[in-house]
């Protein structure tokens, strides 16, 4: 069990972390944000990537598909980003965001880690 | 105590109504903040003793709305100052079928935002922000 400050830490010692979130997509507002920087304001990343998850569920809705997101991966030229949402326990309609340095990051290692986080991950 | 009807806390005629070109370019960031973020139903900018400036929502309760949002931002900043927290930014309220947000644009206008349940209110709170602050730089400009 691991709380939201420490999860947090943990996000950002994966290898080219750049900035980590906790967000609620019912509001689209963090419940906790760390790094960042002025190119990549998290409180706007949070916003933004509600919109994204929110999509996706619809439309997953509209094509009858039931299951569930385990991740959302955004491949920018320079960045990766992955969207998490927390599955189980009081983690509902939560989900993680990670963006990382496409040069330094392992995405293979990345989402490995990520998943660890999400598991032990105690609201 | 008996509260007066809505219609007679409507300012006395001899205030000065906001110039028109104001409300014109107002009434354009509204616009766009409405279209930009779909779950808006739309928005009333008004000055802080209740006059509208300009109303972008359906229906004819702008001038009710300009009133009531006087009298919101009064009451948030008398909570504000007795608590000792600085200039008001902002006061959401959220209700079971959306919610109302009030954003000061600059010292003399207030931006009235309403919207549908379920919004995003990260994004809300954003872009409620910008317009404010657009809002505000017009009202700065054309006095």
């Amino acid at each position: 069990m691991a709380s939201m400050d420490v999860s947090l830490k943990e996000m950002m010692t994966i290898d080219g972390s750049l900035g980590a979130a906790i967000v609620d997509h019912g509001s689209g507002m963090a419940l906790g944000a760390l790094g960042g920087s002025k190119e990549l304001d998290l409180q706007v990343a949070a916003a933004g990537n509600t919109e994204v998850v929110k999509a996706k569920l619809r439309t997953m809705d509209s094509l009858g598909l039931k299951d569930s997101i385990e991740d959302i991966l955004i491949t920018l030229s320079g960045q990766y980003h992955i969207i998490r949402p927390i599955s189980g326990r009081g983690g509902k309609g939560l989900f993680l965001y990670l963006a990382l340095d496409r040069g330094r990051a392992n995405l293979a290692m990345a989402r490995h880690q990520l998943r660890g986080i999400e598991e032990k991950l105690d609201v | 105590m008996r509260f007066p009807p809505l219609t007679a806390m409507r300012l006395p005629a001899l205030r000065r109504r906001p110039p028109v070109e104001l409300r014109d370019e107002v009434l354009k960031e509204m616009v766009l903040l409405r279209e930009r973020t779909p779950d808006i139903n739309g928005s009333v900018a008004c000055t802080v003793d209740g006059l509208a400036v300009a109303c972008d929502l359906e229906g004819d309760n702008g001038d009710q709305t300009a009133a009531l949002t006087a009298a919101m931002v009064a009451m948030s900043r008398r909570m504000l100052a007795m608590s000792g927290k600085g200039d008001l930014e902002e006061t959401l309220v959220s209700g079971a079928a959306g919610f109302a947000a009030f954003y000061t644009a600059g010292p003399t206008i207030v931006l009235t935002v309403l919207a549908r349940p379920g919004t995003n209110v990260g994004l809300l709170r954003l872009e409620g922000r910008k317009t404010a602050a657009a809002v505000g730089r017009h009202a700065a400009r054309i006095r």
